[in-house]
Protein backbone atom coordinates (compact mmCIF):
# COMPACT_ATOMS: atom_id res chain seq x y z
CA UNK A 1 0.00 0.00 0.00
CA UNK A 2 1.10 3.47 -0.69
CA UNK A 3 -0.02 5.88 2.64
CA UNK A 4 -0.55 9.44 2.24
CA UNK A 5 -0.65 11.11 5.52
CA UNK A 6 -3.35 14.32 4.97
CA UNK A 7 -3.99 17.35 7.00
CA UNK A 8 -7.72 18.80 7.45
CA UNK A 9 -8.10 22.38 8.03
CA UNK A 10 -11.58 23.47 9.40
CA UNK A 11 -12.79 20.17 8.43
CA UNK A 12 -11.35 20.16 5.02
CA UNK A 13 -8.88 18.52 3.15
CA UNK A 14 -5.70 20.89 3.02
CA UNK A 15 -4.54 21.62 -0.72
CA UNK A 16 -0.82 20.20 -0.41
CA UNK A 17 -2.39 17.35 1.19
CA UNK A 18 -4.95 16.53 -2.49
CA UNK A 19 -1.88 17.24 -4.31
CA UNK A 20 0.20 14.44 -2.17
CA UNK A 21 -2.74 11.98 -2.54
CA UNK A 22 -3.04 12.48 -6.33
CA UNK A 23 0.34 11.86 -6.58
CA UNK A 24 0.11 9.15 -4.53
CA UNK A 25 -2.92 7.60 -6.57
CA UNK A 26 -0.63 7.70 -9.73
CA UNK A 27 1.96 6.20 -8.32
CA UNK A 28 0.16 3.63 -6.83
CA UNK A 29 -1.54 2.93 -10.62
CA UNK A 30 2.05 2.46 -11.79
CA UNK A 31 2.88 0.39 -9.10
CA UNK A 32 -0.56 -1.93 -8.75
CA UNK A 33 -0.78 -1.39 -4.99
CA UNK A 34 -3.69 0.14 -3.00
CA UNK A 35 -3.45 3.79 -2.15
CA UNK A 36 -4.68 5.08 1.56
CA UNK A 37 -5.31 8.17 3.38
CA UNK A 38 -4.24 8.36 6.57
CA UNK A 39 -5.66 11.11 9.10
CA UNK A 40 -5.30 11.97 12.96
CA UNK A 41 -6.97 14.36 15.03
CA UNK A 42 -9.69 14.65 17.34
CA UNK A 43 -11.91 14.32 14.82
CA UNK A 44 -11.49 13.26 11.38
CA UNK A 45 -14.69 15.17 9.96
CA UNK A 46 -13.65 15.68 6.14
CA UNK A 47 -11.68 12.81 5.74
CA UNK A 48 -14.25 11.48 3.32
CA UNK A 49 -12.92 14.07 0.92
CA UNK A 50 -9.70 12.15 0.78
CA UNK A 51 -11.87 9.54 -1.83
CA UNK A 52 -12.32 12.46 -4.28
CA UNK A 53 -8.37 12.09 -5.01
CA UNK A 54 -8.74 8.67 -5.59
CA UNK A 55 -8.31 7.22 -1.84
CA UNK A 56 -8.61 3.35 -1.53
CA UNK A 57 -9.26 3.19 2.20
CA UNK A 58 -9.29 6.14 4.27
CA UNK A 59 -7.52 5.46 7.70
CA UNK A 60 -8.54 7.47 10.83
CA UNK A 61 -6.86 7.99 14.01
CA UNK A 62 -9.07 9.81 16.29
CA UNK A 63 -8.77 10.76 20.19
CA UNK A 64 -9.30 13.83 22.12
CA UNK A 65 -5.38 14.37 22.89
CA UNK A 66 -4.81 14.61 18.88
CA UNK A 67 -6.62 18.13 18.73
CA UNK A 68 -3.55 19.78 19.23
CA UNK A 69 -0.01 18.60 17.03
CA UNK A 70 1.94 16.74 18.83
CA UNK A 71 5.32 15.20 16.98
CA UNK A 72 5.94 12.34 18.75
CA UNK A 73 2.37 11.36 19.17
CA UNK A 74 1.68 12.05 15.23
CA UNK A 75 4.75 9.98 14.18
CA UNK A 76 3.27 7.28 16.27
CA UNK A 77 -0.10 7.30 14.21
CA UNK A 78 2.20 7.59 11.17
CA UNK A 79 4.29 4.51 11.84
CA UNK A 80 1.80 2.47 13.39
CA UNK A 81 -0.29 2.56 10.57
CA UNK A 82 2.40 1.97 8.23
CA UNK A 83 2.87 -1.03 10.11
CA UNK A 84 -0.39 -2.06 10.36
CA UNK A 85 -1.11 -1.90 6.61
CA UNK A 86 2.45 -3.02 5.36
CA UNK A 87 2.63 -0.26 3.25
CA UNK A 88 5.99 0.33 1.50
CA UNK A 89 5.55 3.82 0.71
CA UNK A 90 4.60 7.01 3.26
CA UNK A 91 3.96 9.97 2.09
CA UNK A 92 2.71 13.56 3.15
CA UNK A 93 2.94 16.95 1.77
CA UNK A 94 6.14 19.23 2.44
CA UNK A 95 4.15 21.65 5.66
CA UNK A 96 4.57 23.03 9.13
CA UNK A 97 3.35 19.83 10.26
CA UNK A 98 4.65 17.35 7.43
CA UNK A 99 8.25 18.31 7.51
CA UNK A 100 8.23 17.85 11.64
CA UNK A 101 6.48 14.78 11.99
CA UNK A 102 7.44 12.79 8.58
CA UNK A 103 11.08 12.32 9.07
CA UNK A 104 10.72 11.36 13.02
CA UNK A 105 8.62 8.50 11.75
CA UNK A 106 10.67 7.31 8.91
CA UNK A 107 13.36 7.11 11.62
CA UNK A 108 11.14 4.93 13.66
CA UNK A 109 10.77 2.79 10.63
CA UNK A 110 14.27 2.54 10.10
CA UNK A 111 13.27 4.03 6.59
CA UNK A 112 15.39 6.29 4.13
CA UNK A 113 13.64 9.59 3.74
CA UNK A 114 13.76 12.22 0.90
CA UNK A 115 12.07 15.74 1.64
CA UNK A 116 10.21 18.55 -0.38
CA UNK A 117 10.23 16.43 -3.43
CA UNK A 118 9.51 17.95 -6.64
CA UNK A 119 9.10 14.63 -8.85
CA UNK A 120 8.64 10.90 -8.02
CA UNK A 121 8.49 7.91 -10.21
CA UNK A 122 8.26 3.94 -9.61
CA UNK A 123 11.28 2.13 -11.16
CA UNK A 124 11.05 -1.41 -11.14
CA UNK A 125 8.57 -1.16 -7.98
CA UNK A 126 10.95 0.95 -6.06
CA UNK A 127 10.23 4.76 -5.33
CA UNK A 128 12.50 6.87 -6.97
CA UNK A 129 12.30 11.01 -5.89
CA UNK A 130 13.71 13.85 -7.88
CA UNK A 131 14.12 17.02 -5.44
CA UNK A 132 16.14 20.24 -5.99
CA UNK A 133 19.13 20.60 -3.98
CA UNK A 134 21.80 23.99 -3.68
CA UNK A 135 18.89 26.16 -3.23
CA UNK A 136 17.34 25.11 -6.96
CA UNK A 137 20.79 25.44 -8.89
CA UNK A 138 20.65 21.40 -9.30
CA UNK A 139 18.36 18.31 -8.62
CA UNK A 140 19.46 15.32 -6.94
CA UNK A 141 17.73 11.77 -8.11
CA UNK A 142 17.14 9.99 -4.57
CA UNK A 143 16.59 6.29 -4.23
CA UNK A 144 15.86 3.91 -0.93
CA UNK A 145 17.82 1.31 0.43
CA UNK A 146 15.77 0.44 2.97
CA UNK A 147 12.00 -1.62 2.48
CA UNK A 148 9.63 1.31 3.55
CA UNK A 149 10.45 4.61 1.46
CA UNK A 150 9.27 7.61 2.66
CA UNK A 151 8.69 11.21 1.21
CA UNK A 152 7.23 14.66 1.54
CA UNK A 153 5.87 16.68 -1.58
CA UNK A 154 6.61 20.36 -2.53
CA UNK A 155 3.66 22.06 -2.12
CA UNK A 156 1.95 23.69 -5.33
CA UNK A 157 4.13 21.25 -7.73
CA UNK A 158 1.94 18.07 -8.10
CA UNK A 159 -0.94 18.71 -9.76
CA UNK A 160 -4.11 18.44 -7.39
CA UNK A 161 -6.24 15.39 -9.57
CA UNK A 162 -10.03 14.42 -8.73
CA UNK A 163 -10.19 10.77 -9.53
CA UNK A 164 -12.73 8.77 -7.49
CA UNK A 165 -11.91 6.36 -5.63
CA UNK A 166 -13.67 4.34 -3.05
CA UNK A 167 -12.95 5.52 0.26
CA UNK A 168 -13.50 2.43 2.87
CA UNK A 169 -13.29 4.11 6.14
CA UNK A 170 -11.74 2.27 8.80
CA UNK A 171 -10.62 3.50 11.97
CA UNK A 172 -6.94 2.96 13.84
CA UNK A 173 -6.17 3.12 17.56
CA UNK A 174 -4.65 6.16 18.40
CA UNK A 175 -2.29 7.19 20.89
CA UNK A 176 -4.29 8.60 24.28
CA UNK A 177 -1.84 11.07 26.00
CA UNK A 178 1.66 10.83 27.77
CA UNK A 179 3.36 13.38 24.88
CA UNK A 180 6.05 14.59 25.00
CA UNK A 181 5.51 17.85 23.03
CA UNK A 182 2.44 19.45 22.12
CA UNK A 183 1.32 22.46 20.66
CA UNK A 184 -0.18 25.14 23.08
CA UNK A 185 -1.51 27.57 21.24
CA UNK A 186 -1.32 29.20 17.38
CA UNK A 187 0.13 32.82 17.47
CA UNK A 188 -0.11 35.74 14.97
CA UNK A 189 -2.40 33.57 12.24
CA UNK A 190 -2.52 36.05 9.62
CA UNK A 191 -6.46 36.55 8.89
CA UNK A 192 -8.21 37.04 5.61
CA UNK A 193 -5.13 35.30 4.05
CA UNK A 194 -4.75 32.35 1.39
CA UNK A 195 -1.50 29.92 2.89
CA UNK A 196 1.39 30.91 1.16
CA UNK A 197 1.90 26.99 -0.09
CA UNK A 198 -1.91 26.88 -1.41
CA UNK A 199 -2.04 30.22 -3.54
CA UNK A 200 -2.82 29.72 -6.74
CA UNK A 201 -1.49 33.28 -7.51
CA UNK A 202 0.79 35.48 -5.66
CA UNK A 203 1.21 39.43 -5.55
CA UNK A 204 4.18 40.82 -4.85
CA UNK A 205 6.53 43.82 -4.00
CA UNK A 206 9.77 44.97 -3.88
CA UNK A 207 11.76 48.06 -3.08
CA UNK A 208 9.57 49.43 -5.73
CA UNK A 209 7.04 49.61 -3.53
CA UNK A 210 8.44 52.65 -2.10
CA UNK A 211 6.60 52.42 1.22
CA UNK A 212 5.75 49.45 3.53
CA UNK A 213 2.17 51.41 3.28
CA UNK A 214 1.78 50.87 0.01
CA UNK A 215 1.18 47.40 0.73
CA UNK A 216 -2.26 48.01 1.20
CA UNK A 217 -2.52 47.91 -2.84
CA UNK A 218 -1.15 44.78 -3.17
CA UNK A 219 -3.59 42.99 -0.77
CA UNK A 220 -6.40 44.93 -2.13
CA UNK A 221 -5.00 43.13 -5.20
CA UNK A 222 -4.99 39.72 -4.05
CA UNK A 223 -8.44 38.09 -3.62
CA UNK A 224 -9.06 36.18 -0.31
CA UNK A 225 -9.93 33.06 -1.99
CA UNK A 226 -6.66 32.48 -4.54
CA UNK A 227 -4.23 34.74 -4.06
CA UNK A 228 -1.79 35.49 -1.56
CA UNK A 229 0.34 38.36 -1.54
CA UNK A 230 3.56 39.42 0.13
CA UNK A 231 6.73 41.13 -0.32
CA UNK A 232 9.33 39.00 -2.01
CA UNK A 233 12.91 39.91 0.17
CA UNK A 234 14.74 40.92 2.99
CA UNK A 235 14.66 44.64 2.80
CA UNK A 236 10.58 44.90 3.65
CA UNK A 237 10.57 42.28 6.03
CA UNK A 238 13.46 43.63 7.62
CA UNK A 239 11.59 47.69 7.72
CA UNK A 240 8.60 45.49 9.52
CA UNK A 241 6.03 45.36 6.41
CA UNK A 242 5.38 42.17 7.09
CA UNK A 243 6.66 39.12 9.54
CA UNK A 244 9.33 36.78 7.91
CA UNK A 245 6.94 34.14 7.39
CA UNK A 246 5.05 36.30 4.75
CA UNK A 247 8.43 36.36 2.89
CA UNK A 248 7.98 34.20 0.03
CA UNK A 249 10.97 34.56 -1.71
CA UNK A 250 12.88 31.38 -0.75
CA UNK A 251 14.37 28.10 -2.21
CA UNK A 252 11.30 25.80 0.35
CA UNK A 253 8.66 27.51 -1.11
CA UNK A 254 8.71 28.02 -4.82
CA UNK B 1 22.37 21.19 31.82
CA UNK B 2 24.26 20.18 28.90
CA UNK B 3 23.73 20.95 25.54
CA UNK B 4 24.61 19.48 22.45
CA UNK B 5 24.90 21.74 19.10
CA UNK B 6 25.13 20.28 16.20
CA UNK B 7 26.91 21.73 12.68
CA UNK B 8 27.02 21.48 9.19
CA UNK B 9 29.66 22.28 6.86
CA UNK B 10 28.12 23.32 3.87
CA UNK B 11 29.40 24.89 0.27
CA UNK B 12 28.93 28.65 0.43
CA UNK B 13 25.76 29.77 -1.02
CA UNK B 14 27.86 31.45 -4.13
CA UNK B 15 28.94 28.52 -5.29
CA UNK B 16 28.92 27.55 -8.35
CA UNK B 17 27.36 24.08 -8.40
CA UNK B 18 29.23 21.71 -10.97
CA UNK B 19 28.53 18.20 -10.91
CA UNK B 20 31.63 15.62 -10.21
CA UNK B 21 32.89 12.65 -12.42
CA UNK B 22 31.26 10.24 -10.64
CA UNK B 23 27.54 12.46 -11.90
CA UNK B 24 26.00 11.72 -8.25
CA UNK B 25 27.73 14.32 -6.05
CA UNK B 26 28.94 18.34 -6.30
CA UNK B 27 32.31 18.74 -7.75
CA UNK B 28 34.77 19.94 -4.74
CA UNK B 29 37.22 21.95 -6.73
CA UNK B 30 36.79 25.47 -6.03
CA UNK B 31 33.95 25.01 -3.04
CA UNK B 32 34.19 27.32 -0.27
CA UNK B 33 32.84 25.80 3.21
CA UNK B 34 30.90 27.50 5.45
CA UNK B 35 29.18 26.25 8.65
CA UNK B 36 25.31 26.06 7.57
CA UNK B 37 24.01 29.41 8.52
CA UNK B 38 20.76 28.20 10.88
CA UNK B 39 23.54 26.17 12.54
CA UNK B 40 24.96 29.55 13.67
CA UNK B 41 21.54 30.67 15.54
CA UNK B 42 21.57 27.07 16.99
CA UNK B 43 25.15 27.68 18.39
CA UNK B 44 24.65 31.67 19.12
CA UNK B 45 21.41 30.10 21.71
CA UNK B 46 22.93 27.40 23.11
CA UNK B 47 25.98 30.23 24.02
CA UNK B 48 23.12 32.64 25.23
CA UNK B 49 21.74 30.06 27.73
CA UNK B 50 25.06 28.99 28.83
CA UNK B 51 25.50 33.07 29.81
CA UNK B 52 22.09 33.46 31.03
CA UNK B 53 21.90 30.12 33.19
CA UNK B 54 24.59 28.15 33.11
CA UNK B 55 24.83 24.97 30.80
CA UNK B 56 28.22 23.11 29.15
CA UNK B 57 28.09 23.42 25.56
CA UNK B 58 29.58 20.41 23.57
CA UNK B 59 29.94 21.22 19.30
CA UNK B 60 29.79 17.92 17.22
CA UNK B 61 30.19 17.79 13.55
CA UNK B 62 30.56 14.81 11.32
CA UNK B 63 32.70 15.34 8.20
CA UNK B 64 36.87 14.83 7.84
CA UNK B 65 39.29 17.10 8.44
CA UNK B 66 37.79 20.00 6.99
CA UNK B 67 35.08 20.53 9.33
CA UNK B 68 37.73 21.30 12.07
CA UNK B 69 37.16 24.94 11.03
CA UNK B 70 33.68 24.89 11.72
CA UNK B 71 34.15 23.21 15.34
CA UNK B 72 37.47 25.67 16.21
CA UNK B 73 35.06 28.34 15.31
CA UNK B 74 32.46 27.43 17.60
CA UNK B 75 34.89 26.81 20.54
CA UNK B 76 36.05 30.51 19.25
CA UNK B 77 32.16 31.77 20.15
CA UNK B 78 31.89 30.12 23.48
CA UNK B 79 31.44 26.23 23.24
CA UNK B 80 33.56 24.40 26.01
CA UNK B 81 34.55 21.48 23.95
CA UNK B 82 34.09 20.24 20.41
CA UNK B 83 34.08 16.54 19.07
CA UNK B 84 34.52 15.09 15.48
CA UNK B 85 32.37 12.19 13.97
CA UNK B 86 34.71 11.07 11.25
CA UNK B 87 32.47 10.52 8.81
CA UNK B 88 30.24 11.03 5.67
CA UNK B 89 28.55 14.37 7.20
CA UNK B 90 27.21 15.56 3.63
CA UNK B 91 25.33 12.09 3.10
CA UNK B 92 22.20 10.62 3.71
CA UNK B 93 20.40 12.22 6.84
CA UNK B 94 19.52 8.98 8.08
CA UNK B 95 22.40 8.34 8.19
CA UNK B 96 24.00 10.97 10.11
CA UNK B 97 21.43 11.18 12.83
CA UNK B 98 22.37 7.49 13.47
CA UNK B 99 25.64 8.97 13.82
CA UNK B 100 24.87 11.90 15.69
CA UNK B 101 22.64 9.36 18.05
CA UNK B 102 25.26 6.82 18.66
CA UNK B 103 27.24 9.39 19.92
CA UNK B 104 24.71 11.09 22.01
CA UNK B 105 23.28 8.33 23.59
CA UNK B 106 24.45 8.19 27.62
CA UNK B 107 26.03 11.49 27.60
CA UNK B 108 22.90 13.25 29.51
CA UNK B 109 22.71 15.85 27.41
CA UNK B 110 19.64 18.18 28.37
CA UNK B 111 19.16 19.83 24.85
CA UNK B 112 20.53 19.26 21.38
CA UNK B 113 20.27 22.34 19.56
CA UNK B 114 20.75 22.32 15.86
CA UNK B 115 20.10 24.20 12.65
CA UNK B 116 16.02 23.73 10.91
CA UNK B 117 18.16 22.35 7.85
CA UNK B 118 21.32 22.09 6.48
CA UNK B 119 21.60 24.71 3.41
CA UNK B 120 21.94 22.97 0.09
CA UNK B 121 20.96 19.46 1.33
CA UNK B 122 17.65 21.26 2.38
CA UNK B 123 16.40 18.04 3.94
CA UNK B 124 15.35 19.21 7.06
CA UNK B 125 15.47 15.62 8.74
CA UNK B 126 18.28 15.24 11.20
CA UNK B 127 16.51 16.85 13.58
CA UNK B 128 12.84 14.81 14.12
CA UNK B 129 15.06 11.82 13.04
CA UNK B 130 17.74 12.24 16.17
CA UNK B 131 14.68 13.30 18.50
CA UNK B 132 13.47 9.46 17.37
CA UNK B 133 16.64 7.87 17.53
CA UNK B 134 16.79 9.09 21.23
CA UNK B 135 13.40 8.59 22.20
CA UNK B 136 13.05 12.68 23.20
CA UNK B 137 11.16 14.96 22.30
CA UNK B 138 11.21 17.90 19.47
CA UNK B 139 10.11 20.94 18.02
CA UNK B 140 11.19 22.34 14.77
CA UNK B 141 11.79 26.02 12.85
CA UNK B 142 11.54 27.30 15.49
CA UNK B 143 12.23 31.53 16.43
CA UNK B 144 11.70 31.79 20.22
CA UNK B 145 12.85 29.15 23.07
CA UNK B 146 12.29 29.65 26.83
CA UNK B 147 13.40 27.21 28.96
CA UNK B 148 11.70 26.19 32.28
CA UNK B 149 12.83 23.44 35.68
CA UNK B 150 12.82 19.94 32.53
CA UNK B 151 10.79 21.42 30.07
CA UNK B 152 10.80 23.98 27.29
CA UNK B 153 8.53 26.28 25.75
CA UNK B 154 9.32 27.22 22.00
CA UNK B 155 7.46 29.38 18.99
CA UNK B 156 7.82 27.49 16.12
CA UNK B 157 7.10 28.83 12.39
CA UNK B 158 4.18 27.50 10.51
CA UNK B 159 2.31 28.22 6.98
CA UNK B 160 1.25 32.83 7.80
CA UNK B 161 2.11 32.33 11.64
CA UNK B 162 3.55 30.82 14.47
CA UNK B 163 2.42 28.08 17.11
CA UNK B 164 3.93 27.74 20.67
CA UNK B 165 4.96 23.91 21.84
CA UNK B 166 5.75 23.00 25.02
CA UNK B 167 7.55 19.81 25.84
CA UNK B 168 9.65 18.18 28.45
CA UNK B 169 13.73 18.08 28.10
CA UNK B 170 15.55 16.26 27.13
CA UNK B 171 14.77 17.49 23.50
CA UNK B 172 15.92 18.05 20.08
CA UNK B 173 15.03 21.68 18.77
CA UNK B 174 15.89 23.40 15.33
CA UNK B 175 16.62 26.43 14.95
CA UNK B 176 14.69 29.41 11.99
CA UNK B 177 16.19 32.33 11.21
CA UNK B 178 15.55 35.39 13.62
CA UNK B 179 15.65 33.27 16.54
CA UNK B 180 18.73 35.36 18.00
CA UNK B 181 21.43 37.29 16.13
CA UNK B 182 24.91 35.43 16.11
CA UNK B 183 27.67 37.02 17.26
CA UNK B 184 31.76 36.92 16.02
CA UNK B 185 34.16 35.78 17.52
CA UNK B 186 35.88 38.01 20.06
CA UNK B 187 39.82 37.69 19.56
CA UNK B 188 40.15 36.47 23.13
CA UNK B 189 37.46 33.81 21.99
CA UNK B 190 39.69 32.88 18.94
CA UNK B 191 43.16 32.75 21.53
CA UNK B 192 41.11 30.71 24.29
CA UNK B 193 39.90 27.83 21.16
CA UNK B 194 43.97 27.45 20.42
CA UNK B 195 44.17 26.18 23.89
CA UNK B 196 41.48 23.69 23.17
CA UNK B 197 41.35 20.57 21.31
CA UNK B 198 39.09 18.84 19.50
CA UNK B 199 38.19 14.98 20.21
CA UNK B 200 38.37 13.14 17.23
CA UNK B 201 36.01 9.85 17.62
CA UNK B 202 35.26 7.52 14.47
CA UNK B 203 31.22 7.93 13.78
CA UNK B 204 29.30 4.79 14.23
CA UNK B 205 28.58 2.17 11.60
CA UNK B 206 24.87 2.90 10.66
CA UNK B 207 23.00 1.86 7.73
CA UNK B 208 21.48 4.22 4.55
CA UNK B 209 18.13 5.44 4.57
CA UNK B 210 18.15 7.09 1.08
CA UNK B 211 20.97 8.23 -1.62
CA UNK B 212 21.54 9.97 -3.80
CA UNK B 213 22.03 8.34 -7.69
CA UNK B 214 22.16 11.26 -9.76
CA UNK B 215 23.25 15.16 -9.15
CA UNK B 216 22.06 17.07 -12.89
CA UNK B 217 21.84 20.64 -13.01
CA UNK B 218 18.76 22.46 -14.49
CA UNK B 219 18.78 22.76 -18.21
CA UNK B 220 19.84 26.49 -19.48
CA UNK B 221 17.33 29.52 -19.21
CA UNK B 222 15.90 30.21 -22.84
CA UNK B 223 17.50 33.87 -24.41
CA UNK B 224 15.17 36.55 -23.92
CA UNK B 225 12.76 37.59 -26.42
CA UNK B 226 12.68 41.16 -27.56
CA UNK B 227 9.18 42.99 -28.95
CA UNK B 228 9.06 44.68 -31.93
CA UNK B 229 6.93 47.64 -33.14
CA UNK B 230 5.12 50.15 -31.88
CA UNK B 231 4.58 50.35 -27.70
CA UNK B 232 0.87 49.22 -28.67
CA UNK B 233 2.17 46.79 -31.07
CA UNK B 234 4.85 45.36 -28.43
CA UNK B 235 1.76 45.38 -25.53
CA UNK B 236 -0.35 42.93 -27.88
CA UNK B 237 2.97 40.58 -28.03
CA UNK B 238 3.13 40.87 -24.49
CA UNK B 239 -0.37 40.09 -23.64
CA UNK B 240 -0.47 37.15 -26.36
CA UNK B 241 2.99 35.54 -24.85
CA UNK B 242 1.26 35.41 -21.31
CA UNK B 243 -2.20 34.78 -23.09
CA UNK B 244 -0.80 31.72 -25.22
CA UNK B 245 2.93 30.87 -24.68
CA UNK B 246 2.95 31.34 -20.25
CA UNK B 247 -0.49 30.77 -20.12
CA UNK B 248 -0.78 32.92 -16.96
CA UNK B 249 -4.23 34.00 -17.56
Amino acid sequence: MILVFCELKEGQLRKPSAEALSEGRRLADAAGKKLGALFAGASCAGAAEAANYGADVILTAEAPALASYSSDAYATVLADAVKAKGATVLMAAATAVGKDVVPRAAARLGAGYASDVTGLSMVDGKLQAVRPVYAGKAFATTTFATPVQVATTRPNVFPAAEKPGPGTVESLPAPTGDFKSVVKEILAKASGKVDLSEANVIVSGGRGMKDGANFKILEDLATPSAAWWGPPGRPWTRAGACPTACRWARPARS
Amino acid sequence: MKILVALKQVPDTETRIKVAADGRSLDPADVKWIISPYDEYALEEAIRIKEAKGAEVIALSVGGDSVKDVLKNALALGADSAVLLKGDGQGDAFAVAQMIAAYAKDKGFDLILCGNKGIGGDNAAVGPMLAELLGVAQTSVIVKLDLGEGTFRAEREIEGGSEIVEGALPAVITAQKGLNEPRYASLKGIMAAKKKTIEELEAASVTTGAQITALTLPPERPAGRKLEGDPAAQANGLLQALKDEAKVF
